[in-house]
């Protein structure tokens, strides 16, 4: 895990040394900079393993960045933006963004963020054909579902939805995404489908469909499943 | 440049009111004696019967050139002059059989060149007008397209009309002016609406002057309808770039106010991870600084989002939202905060989904936290509920605590300000309301209302 290179950048620079000091600490090598063009030549040249992206960039707008950056990388990006704009957000996460979090934030989270991105990117390119969170399991290639050893009856709306939200591992996914991907291009503001229907998910697969640990929305922006691949399909022998 | 004065009186030999002169009856007269006179001294070198054709070329010539009374006047003068002086029995009108004819056709055709005359002269006249008038209104209407504001319009217009009619006009903006006494009103029409009223003393009107004017008026009520359409482009405009510059401060100022308070708050935790600190207090006090520096941000995004929201245009980003969720990601964000309360969640399945700003939605359900956690014990319980129904959707928040504190008694009542200010414009900006008051126990409770005023379209056959 050592010796991976973080880019920051962060236009302030205050922030900019602190993240430096808690990604040194980590283990990480760093490389900052202070302005949207500095960030696309440090990426070109450095090739990170991982970049942090303040979304308030005197130069350049964070959305122009991750157009440019998606053009020739998938390196994860973990984009910083303040709350209340979630739009900026969205757009952010439309445009490639893997992640966001929102400033002030402490460092734990931003840790656990990171780590969650690197885990998910080194697994990247080998989407499984199972998925588990919690105590259900998702069989893609089967098109099943078991919670807790049984058998759970989708519809195929529900299981399509499911799959998309597996599939990004932990990952944000934006409502225009999931309603184009899941229903089609001509839904994109038929924003009640993917309330209804997380609503059904949730009373099929959650412990606490009030209170989800797994299916969780993020008002604004999007929906996520905290997921992970699975080797081994947990399931009772047929 | 001022408009060219042209009364029209000047322009034409014969008055539309010939009574009001003498010089035309006069001038027939004249022509007429002056035929005599001549009649005397050629009398001797032409036969009586020739004077005739003087005679009526005296007639012809008062019938063309004095108008159509004068010119019948001067016909029988002629009639009677040639008749006294000059046919036997002289000096008297007493008339053979043959020179009757003759002075009846003398006369005949002196009253019909007269008529033709007159008709020719009244073509020529309302050709001459129409000219006028056209040259009037187009002159008007170039003088109007390049004005600039109402009161320019109209001194235009007044100027206009005045010029070409000769007395002087009033205008009026109100468009159900009542005419005083001798005045006549004429309405500025324009295609959206009447913009005011044009005001003409009655007794200058006359003949087809009315519809002129209308024309008149209607340029000038296009002229102000345009000018009025450019104030409300330009107000949009102004207000439009208001918006822009207040959203680009409003994000500027977030920015600024944020950026130092994230750099404490990963400076404070970066510190106590760095030093591995083990003495509990000094690791409390680290703690301490880093919730403070979270409520400071929560307070910056309060005032922000309420200065947002209180200086109007504000956008709702609006869709369908389940009551659950908001709730559920009101909690998320205050999780730490509420740890170790026993948190009751009653929604029924029966909750409609609400059309709102999720974000706002959420953020006056956290204000609402905020405010629980604030101000109740730690082990109080909070009990979040949500009904529908009578076209609104309520979203309850209870605590076990005492209650909301008065209005403005002292510390306790400041505290509360912004968050709960913010939840009451929130609930406004969304046409419904934020109700405070008490639970059956004794414990505070908050109510957003939100109006549920319309229901999601249905969903799509999706077969199991």
């Amino acid at each position: 895990m050592n010796e991976r290179l973080v880019l920051v950048v962060e236009d302030d620079r205050s922030i900019q040394r602190i993240l430096r000091d808690v990604f040194l600490k980590e283990g990480f090598q760093v490389r900052t900079a202070l302005t949207g063009r500095d960030g696309m030549v440090e990426a070109g040249s450095r090739r990170p393993d991982f970049i942090v992206l303040d979304l308030g960039l005197p130069d350049l707008d964070g959305k122009e960045f991750l157009r440019d950056l998606r053009q020739w990388s998938d390196i994860p990006v973990l984009v910083l933006s303040a709350r209340g704009a979630e739009e900026e957000k969205v757009l952010a996460l439309d445009a490639g963004a893997d992640d966001f979090l929102v400033k002030p934030f402490g460092v734990p989270e931003l840790l656990a963020r990171l780590r969650a991105l690197l885990r998910r990117h080194d697994g990247r390119g080998s989407r499984g054909p199972f998925y588990r969170f919690g105590q259900v399991v998702v069989d893609i290639p089967g098109h099943t579902v078991h919670r807790a050893g049984e058998l759970v009856r989708l519809t195929s709306v529900e299981f399509r939805l499911l799959v998309q939200l597996v599939r990004s591992e932990g990952k944000v996914v934006t409502q225009r995404q999931l309603l184009q991907e899941v229903w089609g291009p001509g839904h994109c503001d038929q924003t009640h489908y993917l309330r209804i229907y997380m609503a059904h998910l949730r009373k099929k697969l959650e412990d606490d469909p009030t209170r989800p640990a797994y299916l969780l929305t993020e008002t604004g922006v999007g929906c996520r499943c905290l997921a992970e691949k699975a080797d081994i399909p947990h399931l009772e022998e047929r | 440049m001022p408009p060219r004065r042209c009364r029209r009186n000047t322009f034409s030999p014969v008055d539309d009111r010939p009574w009001k002169s003498a010089g035309p009856w006069l001038q027939a007269i004249a022509i007429c004696v002056a035929a005599t006179g001549l009649s005397f001294l050629v009398e001797g070198i032409v036969g009586a019967s020739h004077l005739s054709l003087l005679f009526l070329a005296a007639a012809v010539v008062a019938s063309a050139f004095c108008g159509l009374g004068p010119g019948i006047m001067a016909s029988v003068l002629a009639v009677l002059g040639l008749d006294f002086f000059f046919l036997p029995p002289h000096g008297s009108f007493h008339v053979s059989g043959s020179d009757f004819v003759s002075l009846i056709l003398l006369l005949a055709i002196a009253l019909s060149i007269g008529q033709l005359a007159e008709r020719l002269r009244r073509q020529a006249e309302s050709a001459r007008r129409g000219q006028e008038r056209a040259q009037a209104t187009a002159r008007m209407s170039r003088d109007l397209s390049g004005a600039f504001s109402v009161e320019n319009v109209s001194a235009i217009a007044l100027a206009g009309i005045g010029g070409t009619f000769g007395f002087e006009p009033r205008i009026s903006l109100d468009p159900n002016l009542e005419a005083p006494r001798g005045w006549s009103s004429i309405p500025l029409r324009a295609p959206r609406k009447t913009r005011g009223t044009l005001l003409v003393p009655s007794e200058n009107l006359v003949g087809d002057d009315r519809e002129f004017l209308e024309t008149l008026a209607s340029l000038t009520g296009l002229a102000i309808e345009r000018i009025h359409f450019v104030e409300v482009a330009r107000d949009a405009l102004l207000r439009m770039e208001g918006e822009r510059l207040r959203s680009r401060i409003l994000s500027t100022l977030s920015h600024d106010l944020r950026t130092p308070l994230t750099g404490i708050l990963a400076g404070v935790e970066s510190l106590g991870a760095e030093l591995d600190v083990v003495d509990e207090s000094v690791r409390g006090k680290i703690r301490m600084v880093a919730t403070e520096v979270r409520r400071m941000a929560d307070l910056v995004g309060n005032l922000l989002e309420l200065s947002r929201l209180q200086s109007g245009g504000v956008v709702l980003r609006q869709d369908w939202n389940s009551v659950v969720e908001l709730i559920d990601g009101a909690l998320r964000q205050r999780e730490a905060l509420l740890n170790g309360r026993e948190i009751r969640i009653d929604v029924s399945e029966e909750v409609p989904l609400v059309w709102c700003d999720g974000v706002l939605v959420e953020r006056v359900l956290v204000n609402l936290l905020d405010n629980v956690a604030r101000h109740t014990p730690g082990e109080s319980p909070v009990h979040l509920w949500a009904e529908g129904g009578d076209g609104v959707v309520r979203i309850g928040l209870d605590d076990g605590g005492r209650g909301f504190p008065e209005e403005g008694s002292g510390s306790e009542g400041r505290s509360t300000g912004i968050g709960l200010s913010l939840c009451r414009s929130i609930a406004e900006v969304h046409r419904g309301r934020l109700e405070t008051g008490a639970t059956p126990g004794g414990g505070a409770r908050a109510v957003l209302v939100l109006p549920q005023d319309r229901t999601p379209p249905e969903l799509p056959e999706d077969p199991e």
